[in-house]
């Protein structure tokens, strides 16, 4: 048999030199190409926009999207083009709030186009790719029920949204996340490097400052995404008939709750106003149309100091 | 992954692909030097995690459309559940399972490799008893296409006419479940 020429070489050797030679020839693997290009316009596209800031918790029904949807209609008028992308592919409901949820994300040869809704906010959610309102988010594959497999699937549809959604240009972008710690933020975290930071929504509740204390160690000391601060969200209510103040949640103290003690700044405290839910339920804009309210005064409180906070990133 | 051609110290470079059949992809490589070739079959496994990284085996030969990945691994409403059932009807969609996604517009071409395996694993599926399928249900359903899949090869290979509880034994056995 003919002796081949490794003979006396380890497959080691052979291949260290052959790496060697590759990366001087700078001959790249083209699957590793692709996640490459990837990268690349997930980069390209997020470079056009000028902030970006998570709305996240660790606890699901605690107002995340409708908190989004207030702080982008306070934006807006203060003249900031913003765009809501709403990561939570299998409970979207940005759309819904925004009076859009008929509408589809336009695919073009510049790139999937957002749908536009109240206050000319541009929204992408997967809820746009569904052919109803009934329809639930599902993914096919033999592994459909494999939670690792539906990982792997979500993260190259996070990957696309951000990638593929050509929003023009955007002042500010609001990732309206899902009610989990554990696996998409580490997406957002890589894939969007120059988030401006995150605000947690929480609720007066302890079981939900539990729930949430434990995401903001996390996003912080594992992901190192900046936390801009707390929003804290149902915080108490006022009668609507005697007018009274009430605390919706036993023991829900104002004074200084498990996350302040963990050095969070509290932007607000955003107080029960059925007429958020109605608003959202109906796609209008609550804080335009009662700018009166105490809960319109909270979300214009926490925005002033988003707006304060991003734009002194900016000069700096 | 990457194939070494010992004769001539180099790497294979990826020549071609194919799809098996709705669980595996054949993979040619060939050294540059002297041409001597290689395949490979994927294990479905590999097959669905590359592909849910939204990218293609042996590079794109057409840009990716927008929003191209989401929109192929949408499932259709209605459609069963694909786990534990790869079913004939899921051999002849090719939308059901993303992966022949993968091998659109990305240079497939026949390269014989299926017919190579003697064409034993585009038949039709094996019956099953019904003793065997309730056996079946024992295994982690995140895993039940992909054993009843071996399950049936093991079977038609082995000259079985239906999968029935010597089978299951059998396989068992071969693979230490």
């Amino acid at each position: 048999m003919k002796q081949g020429k490794s003979e006396g070489r380890t497959i080691t050797e052979v291949v260290k030199d052959l790496e060697a030679q590759q990366k001087k020839n700078k001959v790249v693997n083209p699957v590793l190409q692709q996640v490459l290009e990837q990268v690349a316009a997930v980069q390209t596209r997020m470079g056009r926009i000028k902030h970006k800031i998570a709305v996240m918790s660790g606890k699901g029904g605690v107002g995340k999207s409708s908190v989004t949807v207030n702080l982008a209609n306070s934006f807006t008028a203060r003249g900031y083009k913003v765009g809501i992308l709403d990561v939570d592919l299998s409970g979207p409901c940005s759309p819904k709030m925004m009076g859009i949820r008929e509408r589809s994300l336009k695919i073009t040869a510049e790139g999937a186009l957002p749908a536009v809704g109240l206050n000319g906010i541009k929204v992408a959610s997967m809820e746009l790719m569904l052919p109803s309102e009934g329809s639930p988010v599902m993914w096919k594959g033999l592994w459909e029920d494999s939670a690792v497999w539906r990982g792997t699937v979500e993260m190259s549809v996070i990957r696309e949204f951000i990638s593929d959604v050509n929003w023009g240009p955007l002042d500010l972008l609001l990732i309206d996340m899902p009610p989990a710690s554990s696996d998409k933020p580490p997406i957002i975290s890589q894939m969007i490097p120059d988030l401006d930071g995150a605000v947690i929504v929480t609720i007066p509740s302890e079981i939900s400052q539990f729930i949430v204390k434990k995401s903001v160690v996390f996003l912080n000391r594992e992901l190192h995404i900046p936390i801009l601060g707390l929003i804290e969200n149902m915080s108490g209510a006022v009668c609507p008939h005697c007018g009274e103040a009430l605390e919706l949640f036993e023991d829900a103290s104002h004074g200084e709750s498990p996350l302040q003690k963990m050095g969070l700044p509290l932007l607000g405290r955003v107080p029960f106003d059925r007429r958020i839910a109605g608003c959202a339920d109906k796609g209008r804009s609550f804080v335009d149309e009662h700018p009166l309210t105490p809960a319109a005064q909270a979300f214009r409180i926490i925005t002033d100091s988003l707006q304060q906070h991003i734009e002194s990133r900016r000069a700096s | 992954m990457k194939f070494l051609c010992i004769k001539c110290n180099n790497f294979m470079d990826y020549e071609s692909k194919e799809q098996v059949d709705t669980l595996r992809l054949g993979i040619t490589f060939a050294c540059t030097q002297c041409g001597y070739k290689v395949a490979m079959v994927t294990n479905p496994g590999e097959t669905q995690l590359v592909s849910g990284l939204g990218v293609k085996i042996g590079g794109r030969t057409v840009p990716a459309e927008p929003m191209e990945f989401t929109r192929e691994a949408m499932k259709p409403e209605g459609q069963p559940a694909a786990a534990g059932q790869p079913t004939a009807t899921m051999t002849a969609d090719m939308g059901k399972c993303p992966f022949p996604g993968m091998l659109a517009g990305s240079g497939f071409k026949d390269t014989g490799i299926a017919a190579g395996l003697s064409g034993k694993d585009s038949k039709p599926s094996v019956p099953w008893t019904s003793n065997a399928e309730q056996r079946l249900q024992n295994v982690p359903s995140f895993v039940r296409s992909l054993a009843r899949a071996g399950i049936e090869q093991y079977a038609r290979e082995n000259g079985f006419a239906e999968v029935n509880d010597q089978v299951m034994d059998e396989y068992r056995e071969k693979v230490g479940m």
